[in-house]
């Protein structure tokens, strides 16, 4: 439940600043000149502010689509992001972005038709398939009911020829999705992980099942369906873990519908690690075997190798090669 | 411990008497009234007193965090005499820079934006409360400490149809004892996000290993970050007697991280 709205004077009265005001008319309404003044000021506590979240409404004025990182490739060598929004209603204890903000708030930002025309922009420039990365600074459909952003970016994507939209979600907000015909260069990539992980470090994110049925859904409806599994945990048990957790996973999946897995351990740049350690000091996943002096904080070499040699093995089983990737962070 | 800044002596009056303070001999200028969980200055008017006030009180005990509020009255347009609010955006009116003090409870009463003016007002902006103090004690005390604990509680004294020129201490007085409540409630709300902040900071006890080896800051903090681990792999804490053998710090730390990297990591 939302119960502050801060919202910039210059979308004070766009239609969808007033649409969420009235969806959570309970809210108290507080107007701000630059999100960033109630967003960036530095004595604030994201822990503390995770409690209880307001929903900031702003504008963008630049950098509407960057540059993914390398990591991020699923085929392609032009990968981009977006950000309509920064932050999310779920609490993994692994997510990066505790670390890079000060602020737990939402920030949504409304002014949809500015990233349309900056995706069109960087798609018509490439000649070849470029992808898009919705869900880097937030859960791409957790919040969608609220914000309608991929309803409203679909329609962009589906007149765009080399264009690929990638949403990034642990969320089973999928009717917007159902309701509409599924679109091939549209994957929807469920970040996955076995369930006593989930359950222990994927705070207020649905279950594993949950996830897996909405998954089942849309492939039956026929969209193109990734899997993320990134970041893989360390823990004692993890190969008997992760080997159940698989199979458990690619029994629901027909692989003529899926588009593409990719595989990366936990890995933070070290100045965001070193606040979520200040945050989450309790936290068993900051307590394990890291290597904590690199500029991207992962698990010590052997260790990640160890990992990832086990994870990619048993995939290999259960799907073809061509369709997995390595994500990896170098240091 | 609790730091509320007020501006005069009869807006202190009613919390001196309610929380029990007791007044401290007046140094430098400043009267301070506390207890054992809370403690009053009496800054004067304007923001640059409010501003030295904040400083003064933190300076009391400098290493410590603490709940900051600042209490008092505030004039408004329309809403009545004697109406309680908490500020949820601050204004200053010289410089036009705002804060935006987070309020991660349900607050007891109307919240309003608050703007800090340097002169007396005698009209009224619609929607606003205006004061003299509180972007002076903002700025200044969410320095000390993490703003969701920094809190502007007003008592609104004045509005169009009861103005300012009516204002005397008796009626401050009243209008904030009968507001004692809401201030009440405030206070036990910051108190337990304070407590949840100080079990997020809590460092674990490392001075037996401080008596027994000789370890540089930034080695302190290593400890410091190996206990924490410790304690959250083993469930108990970090004994120094595992590590007499050890000649240095250096090697203490090395043992450490040996016996820790050999742990079970488990999360069901
Ligand atoms: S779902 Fe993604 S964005 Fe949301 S908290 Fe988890 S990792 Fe972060």
């Amino acid at each position: 439940m939302i119960e502050a709205i801060y919202i910039e004077q210059s979308v004070f009265d766009h239609p969808r600043s007033k649409a969420i005001r009235s969806r959570f008319s309970q809210a108290r309404v507080i107007e701000c000149q630059r999100y960033s003044e109630v967003f960036n000021p530095k004595a604030q506590n994201f822990r503390l502010q995770k409690r209880q979240p307001s929903l900031i409404l702003a504008e963008k004025f630049k950098h509407f689509v960057l540059e993914a990182p390398l990591s991020y490739s699923i085929g392609s060598q032009r990968n981009y992001y977006f950000s309509h929004m920064l932050n999310c209603i779920y609490d993994c204890r692994y997510c990066f972005l505790q670390g890079m903000y000060r602020s737990a708030n939402y920030v949504l930002f409304v002014n949809y038709e500015a990233f349309d025309a900056a995706i069109e922009e960087t798609a018509c420039q490439v000649d070849e398939p470029a992808y898009f990365f919705s869900g880097y600074d937030c859960d791409s459909l957790a919040l969608e009911p609220v914000t309608g952003f991929i309803k409203h970016v679909l329609p962009l994507f589906r007149k765009l020829d080399n264009a690929w939209l990638e949403l990034r979600t642990k969320s089973t907000q999928i009717r917007g999705l159902l309701d509409v015909e599924a679109m091939s260069n549209c994957i929807v990539a469920f970040s996955l992980t076995p369930e006593i992980l989930a359950e222990a470090i994927e705070h207020k994110a649905p279950p594993l099942a949950k996830r897996l049925d909405a998954l089942e859904k849309l492939q039956r409806a026929g969209w193109p369906i990734g899997l993320r599994f990134d970041p893989v945990i360390y823990c004692d048990n993890y190969q008997l873990l992760y080997e159940a957790f698989f199979e458990q996973v690619f029994a629901r999946i027909d692989l003529q519908l899926l588009h593409s897995v990719s595989l990366g351990v936990f890995r933070v740049p070290q100045a965001y690690y070193r606040n979520m350690v200040k945050l989450y000091p309790e936290e068993k996943l900051f307590a394990g075997p890291l290597s904590a002096s690199q500029p991207v904080v992962s698990y010590e070499t052997a260790l990640e190798r160890e990992m990832l040699t086990f994870c990619r093995t048993k995939l290999l089983q259960l799907m073809p090669a061509n369709k997995l990737f390595m994500c990896h962070d170098h240091n | 411990m609790i730091h509320i800044v007020t501006a005069l002596f009869c807006e202190a009056k009613p919390l001196i008497h309610h929380y029990r303070l007791n007044g401290q001999q007046a140094e430098n200028g400043f009267r301070v009234y506390e207890n054992d969980t809370m403690r009053l200055i009496i800054a004067g008017m304007g923001k640059c007193a409010a501003a030295a006030a904040c400083a003064y009180l933190q300076g009391l005990a400098p290493k410590k965090k603490h709940i900051w509020l600042n209490l008092g009255i505030a004039g408004h347009d329309s809403l009545r005499v004697g109406e309680a609010i908490l500020a949820q955006k601050v204004i200053d009116a010289a410089t036009n820079t705002a804060w935006y003090p987070p309020l991660l409870f349900t607050p007891p009463c109307r919240t309003v934006t608050l703007i800090s003016v340097d002169q007396p007002e005698t009209g009224y902006v619609t929607d606003v409360a205006c004061d003299m103090e509180a972007s002076g004690f903002y700025a200044t005390a969410a320095r000390f400490n993490s703003c969701e604990l920094v809190q502007v509680f007003k008592v609104i004294s004045d509005n169009r149809v009861s103005p300012v020129q009516q204002v005397s201490e008796k009626t401050t007085q009243e209008i904030i004892r009968q507001q004692l409540d809401k201030l009440d409630a405030i206070i036990q709300q910051l108190r337990e996000l304070e407590a949840r902040l100080a079990e997020q900071q809590r460092k674990p006890a490392i001075d037996f290993f401080l008596q027994r080896w000789h370890f540089t800051v930034a080695q302190q903090h290593m400890l410091q970050r190996l206990s924490q681990r410790w304690q959250v792999l083993t469930g108990t804490a970090l004994d120094s007697n595992q590590f007499v053998a050890e000649k240095n710090s250096k090697a203490v730390l090395g043992a450490i991280e040996n016996k820790i990297s050999v742990l079970p990591v488990r999360f069901d």
